[in-house]
């Protein structure tokens, strides 16, 4: 009889419940927090599902040896998790994002992408910030990316700057990215005159499909040959692009925005909310960083939605632009380009932005890329 | 459980960090370069689109070369073959033609004809 009750006893050591603790109990509440946000209020499902999911697996404790943990080489989730280690997983969720984005607002009024360059500012903000909060510039420069608004280029930044602290900026870009209508509304409207968001802009020309291909081409050498330690990311978004618009890859370009960029996305999801086990998460350093990935959005948001109405003040009447999709600059795509659709709608509910707001929607995508290979450049 | 050994961020990332907190400990150097630079390879794209955009319009056009090909669209037809062509016209076609041509040579020349059909043929089974 003896025997049995030390079975059980020493079968009770390697469950789950002999080895919790109140972190973990923490972690797998934001778990199903995730979830029910993704549900019910529709924010970034098919981002906050699998990450909120991955964190419940993440935070489930056992007894290290039994080669099933995340960091616990060669188990499977560890293996899974290598191509948010080495990187390899967002470039192929760039070229997803090539393949299914059109950039024709954007070759129609190359204009609006300094835009998406002014709402880069933000991740430069953060980067100061963080340093005089004590993190190491490496540290600061993973950080800062979170206000690119771009999960992808936040993991691969930060899987090569400070890949101990991958879960939380990868985590905090996404529940930010999740939370844009939320964050920039205010700031969009703290920041402009009633007159200002009645702004009509004139319809983008028609873009011919010759510009559509060549758009990806000398986009990608143009950037590439600027800022080379940023070519995985933008090598892959305009090749992905290239297949959307030349027309004869269709098969390969249904891929790249299908299957493969959903495979991608579900596999870097679990495994970054694998990451966020408690002991490594729930610490100080992630609260700040949290506050940081913040602080680079509303800057990153001031930032695009000023830079419009300086640019207001060499434009001719007629050519103005409406300072609500200052906020799209950031990439967050296409989030950040529909708030501007409806904060100004709310104002004129004839004024269709969203077209417009496309243009520095994009060219934030370009932005934080290129943002994101100087501070590997630099820091790298 | 950790095994946080693989995370470790790697000696030039730690060598590279540490000389600019030496060089720049509030980060403005970096803040200021790297906003340039985003800046200059966005407005450097913004002058190419621009130009190809200006090309494509119409607005600006590249000098003509001198030894067109009958197959350059840009050349046109030769003064013989546009008046056989007119004279063609004039004994087969009525007003409604002249226009259904005129308009499909102005969106051919000027680019705009974007309905690629996708030549796939689909035969609806009775």
């Amino acid at each position: 009889m003896n025997t049995v009750f030390e079975s059980l006893e020493q079968f009770f050591q390697y469950t789950a419940f002999a080895n919790m603790t109140v972190q973990h109990i923490i972690m797998i509440f934001i778990g199903i927090l995730f979830i029910y946000l993704a549900i019910k209020k529709d924010w970034e499902p098919l981002l906050l599902i699998p990450i909120g999911f991955g964190m419940i697996i993440g935070n489930i404790p056992f007894v290290s040896g039994l080669n099933i943990g995340i960091y616990e080489e060669g188990s499977v989730m560890n293996i899974l998790y290598q191509g948010v280690q080495t990187g390899w997983y967002p470039p192929l969720i760039f070229l997803g994002i090539g393949a299914m984005t059109d950039f024709s607002a954007l070759i129609s009024q190359p204009r609006l992408m300094l835009i998406g360059a002014a709402a880069q500012i933000g991740i430069f903000g953060a980067y100061i910030i963080a340093l005089h909060m004590g993190f190491t510039p490496a540290e600061a420069g993973a950080i800062g990316i979170i206000g690119g608004a771009d999960g992808p280029t936040a993991i691969f930044l930060s899987s090569r700057l400070a890949p101990h602290q991958m879960g939380a900026i990868a985590v905090s870009a996404y529940s930010y990215m999740a939370l844009v209508p939320v964050i920039q509304r205010p700031i969009m409207l703290l920041l402009t005159t009633k007159k200002e968001r009645l702004i009509r802009m004139a319809p983008p020309r028609q873009v011919s499909q010759k510009e559509k291909i060549i758009f990806p081409i000398v986009g990608f050498i143009l950037t590439a040959m600027i800022v080379p330690s940023g070519m995985p990311l933008l090598g892959m978004l305009f090749f992905g692009n290239l297949l959307k618009e030349s027309g004869v890859t269709k098969r390969l370009a249904e891929t790249a925005r299908g299957p493969l960029i959903d495979v991608v996305t579900i596999l870097i999801g679990i495994t970054v909310g694998c990451s966020t086990q408690a002991d490594e998460f729930l610490t100080g350093d992630s609260i700040k960083i949290f506050l940081l990935g913040l602080i680079s959005f509303v800057i990153a948001t001031t930032c695009g939605v000023l830079f419009v109405k300086f640019m207001n003040l060499f434009c001719k009447e007629g050519r103005k632009i409406n300072p609500l999709i200052g906020n799209a600059g950031v990439s967050a795509v296409p989030d950040a380009a529909r708030v501007s659709q409806n904060v100004g709608r709310e104002f004129d509910k004839n004024n269709h932005l969203l077209m417009h707001a496309m243009a520095p929607n994009v060219a934030g995508v370009i932005g934080s890329a290129v943002a994101a290979g100087i501070l590997l450049s630099f820091l790298g | 459980m950790t095994g946080f050994a693989i995370l470790q961020t790697s000696a030039s990332v730690l060598q590279k960090s540490a000389e600019m907190a030496d060089k720049d400990p509030h980060g403005a150097i970096i803040t200021l370069v790297s906003v340039s630079v985003v800046f200059v390879a966005l407005i450097v794209l913004y002058f190419a689109y621009t130009f190809i955009g200006s090309l494509s319009s119409g607005k600006i056009t590249l000098p003509k070369r001198k030894n067109s090909t009958k197959n350059d669209k840009t050349a046109g037809p030769t003064p013989e073959e546009a008046a056989a062509i007119a004279m063609a016209l004039d004994q087969e076609f009525n007003g409604e033609t002249y226009a259904a041509i005129g308009m499909a040579l102005h969106q051919y020349f000027n680019d705009t004809v974007h309905d690629n059909e996708s030549y796939i043929i689909t035969i609806k089974r009775k």
